[in-house]
């Protein structure tokens, strides 16, 4: 009976993913769009190999969580395999004459997900989300967020023409900023 | 009372002459011309459009010895295994499926440079090409002006960065997104025309909004919208001889006469011969010149591989043509150009200096303009040439009607030449590298910058990143302080 997840627990990690979800989803783009990769997703063809790109990240590190878990040393070696990943986005996305384009996307898109490693493990860490397996539905609640967030971007940028870009990570930052100002009100009045 | 009268008079005199002295005392030419045009189309490659030109399978044999004449470019028809693996657009049909358009559709396309991979990238709809049943008044012009098979797209990309090259000759995207970045007004060709005090003007469509194609990504070009004006203005321009030194008309329009795929290339076709027509019979032809090219590949195929130029990938090769009557007729340029080649052409002709350092290092097709030799019957320049072997639009608005579309285009083409072939005072190919930096031409821009406004831009987006890594900070801070 211990291990079943009452409703409003499952409430609680939604909302605790939803949080996630959110803050890595503006880092990565963040990246994404100072790396100028982000126009990528304008072609739904363009957009397929950097999806299977994004969800091998999420679940590679994922595992990766579960596998070392969020203590210091851990997130240790997060901020440096993140450092690595993006530097190597970085290195791809600006070396533009590229050929097997479908390869070099799919690198590109599970690499610049590597912000979800550090975000997650530091979050999970501050909803105090011990288990494995409340760890592995957070996250993994958490990618499918992340994977939506991405589409209806994507979408939203063809549909309009490919245009205000930098709008729609405002957006989404403004929303991340306000979810980081909902945690520490909530902390605030906590007795 | 004399004294009085006479300064009146002197006044009246001053009034009346400073406009015409002040309009004589523009900045001097290198050549005859005073007038450059260009107008710009969407989407096309040179295979497409003169891939197999100027073969004409429906011609007769007297058309024949005029084609035997016509210098090959490096076309579909030096190719035949090629040729074969491509659909000709069919007779009666002015359109194909618009093929698969993007960055990487273009990579694909481009392969490293082996133009073998268009299939995979734009589909397989790029493999047309147009014939003389469709696209003759095209080579009409090309065969009595002159055309260039060595010209190519800045970019292997879509509209805003080869526009950009066009327009400014540089480009801060490598795709079709923003603004932003922006590119200061002064960083363009309109910027550096406008401090020489040399007259300039766009045409579009519509000019109520004062834009026109990717003027969106110059800032402070609403301070100029009164240069912005409509096709028709342009014309009575043109009729009345006051016609700005420079004009570009672009044919971006929601109407089809961009000729951009899925659109009837006829309506574009057609439209420009207007235009060209209605400049022959003008008082500004004498000292005209007419660009006419294409933005980008629109995805067709095009067999060349794009050059590296100025450490600048360049993009597939497309159409180019000028027309003039200094223009040597039936003639092909090989020489190596580019869009941005145009502005060059511009300030080498203005005396100005090079716009940036791109345009400093592009070719100028000089090669296709013969400033020297006089022409027959006692002309100093070509006379004005009329194409009207095929029905012609009235006016730059109309539509497709059956008139258009039923004649039987083939038989527009070869016409006959103005200057007998074996007349020419030259040959019938050649190029030219000539540019601006060869004449130690200073630089107009230095450095090419670009704008991005706090509003909607990386630093806005950056300074969303610092605020929530910020209070994240705190968050985690508080935490661990037991706070």
């Amino acid at each position: 009976m211990e291990n079943k997840l009452s409703p409003l627990k499952f409430f609680s990690i939604l909302i605790d993913s939803f949080i996630i979800s959110l803050q890595s989803s503006f880092y990565i783009l963040f990246f994404a769009y100072i790396f100028g990769s982000i126009y990528l997703i304008g072609d739904s063809r363009e957009l397929y190999p950097l999806l299977e790109g994004v969800i091998i990240g999420l679940v590679l590190f994922i595992s990766a969580i579960i596998i070392i878990g969020n203590g210091t040393l851990g997130r240790i070696f997060s901020l440096i395999i993140s450092g690595v990943l993006i530097i190597i986005a970085w290195y791809l996305s600006a070396y533009p004459y590229f050929n097997s384009p479908n390869f070099t996307l799919l690198v590109i898109g599970m690499s610049i997900m590597s912000p979800f490693l550090v975000i997650s493990q530091y979050f999970l860490g501050y909803f105090s989300i011990r288990r494995r397996s409340l760890k592995a539905i957070t996250l993994s609640l958490s990618s499918l967020i992340i994977i939506a967030i991405i589409i209806v971007f994507a979408e939203l940028y063809e549909r309009q023409g490919q245009i205000l870009l930098p709008l729609r990570i405002e957006v989404l930052g403004a929303l991340s900023i306000l979810s980081a100002l909902i945690i520490l009100y909530i902390k605030r009045k906590q007795p | 009372m004399r004294y009085l009268k006479s300064l009146i008079i002197i006044f009246l005199v001053i009034v009346v002459v400073l406009p015409y002295v002040n309009g004589l005392n523009e900045p001097g030419t290198r050549t005859p011309i005073k007038h450059v045009i260009n107008i710009f189309f969407e989407n096309h490659t040179f295979d497409n459009l003169f891939g197999v030109y100027p073969e004409n399978s429906l011609a007769n044999s007297t058309q024949d010895s005029i084609i035997s004449n016509l210098t090959l470019p490096l076309n579909l028809l030096g190719n035949e295994t090629l040729l074969h693996r491509m659909n000709a657009v069919p007779i009666g049909q002015f359109s194909t499926q618009d093929p698969i358009e993007g960055y990487l559709a273009y990579h694909q396309d481009w392969n490293h440079g082996m133009m073998n991979n268009f299939i995979n990238g734009s589909g397989r709809q790029s493999m047309t090409y147009f014939t003389a049943s469709q696209v003759s008044p095209l080579w009409d012009v090309a065969e009595e002006y002159a055309l260039a098979d060595n010209y190519f797209a800045p970019q292997i990309s879509e509209s805003a960065p080869n526009t950009l090259y066009y327009l400014t000759g540089f480009s801060p995207v490598i795709n079709d997104y923003g603004p932003p970045p922006f590119i200061p007004f002064n960083e363009t060709i309109f910027g550096e025309l406008s401090s020489y005090g040399i007259s300039w003007g766009v045409y579009v469509s519509n000019a109520s909004s004062g834009s026109f194609d990717m003027s969106q990504y110059i800032s402070g070009i609403n301070n100029y919208r009164d240069n912005v004006q409509s096709w028709n203005m342009f014309l009575n321009q043109v009729r009345f001889g006051n016609l700005p030194a420079v004009s570009w008309i672009f044919a971006q329009d929601s109407d089809g006469y961009d000729m951009g795929a899925p659109s009837n290339i006829l309506k574009g076709e057609l439209w420009l011969i207007h235009l060209i027509n209605s400049i022959e019979e003008s008082p500004v032809w004498n000292t005209s010149t007419i660009f006419v090219t294409w933005d980008d590949p629109g995805g067709y195929f095009d067999q060349v591989s794009p050059p590296v130029f100025d450490g600048i990938q360049l993009g597939m090769r497309l159409p180019f043509l000028v027309i003039s009557p200094y223009a040597k007729e039936d003639y092909i340029s090989t020489t190596l150009i580019t869009h941005s080649s145009i502005l060059a052409f511009i300030d080498y002709n203005w005396k100005m200096a090079a716009l940036n350092q791109f345009v400093s290092k592009c070719n100028i097709p000089l090669d296709m303009f013969d400033f020297d030799i006089p022409y027959y019957q006692g002309y100093l320049v070509r006379p004005p040439l009329l194409f009207n072997e095929f029905p012609v639009p009235a006016s730059s608005y109309f539509s497709l009607n059956a008139t258009f579309l039923n004649y039987n285009y083939s038989s527009a083409f070869p016409i006959k030449l103005q200057i007998d072939h074996s007349s020419l005072p030259y040959i019938d190919k050649g190029s030219s590298s000539f540019n601006l930096s060869s004449i130690q031409s200073r630089l107009f821009i230095n450095r090419d910058t670009v704008y991005l406004p706090i509003s909607m831009s990386a630093y806005s987006v950056l300074g969303f990143v610092v605020i929530n890594s910020a209070i994240v900070f705190l968050i985690f801070w508080r935490r661990k302080n037991g706070k």
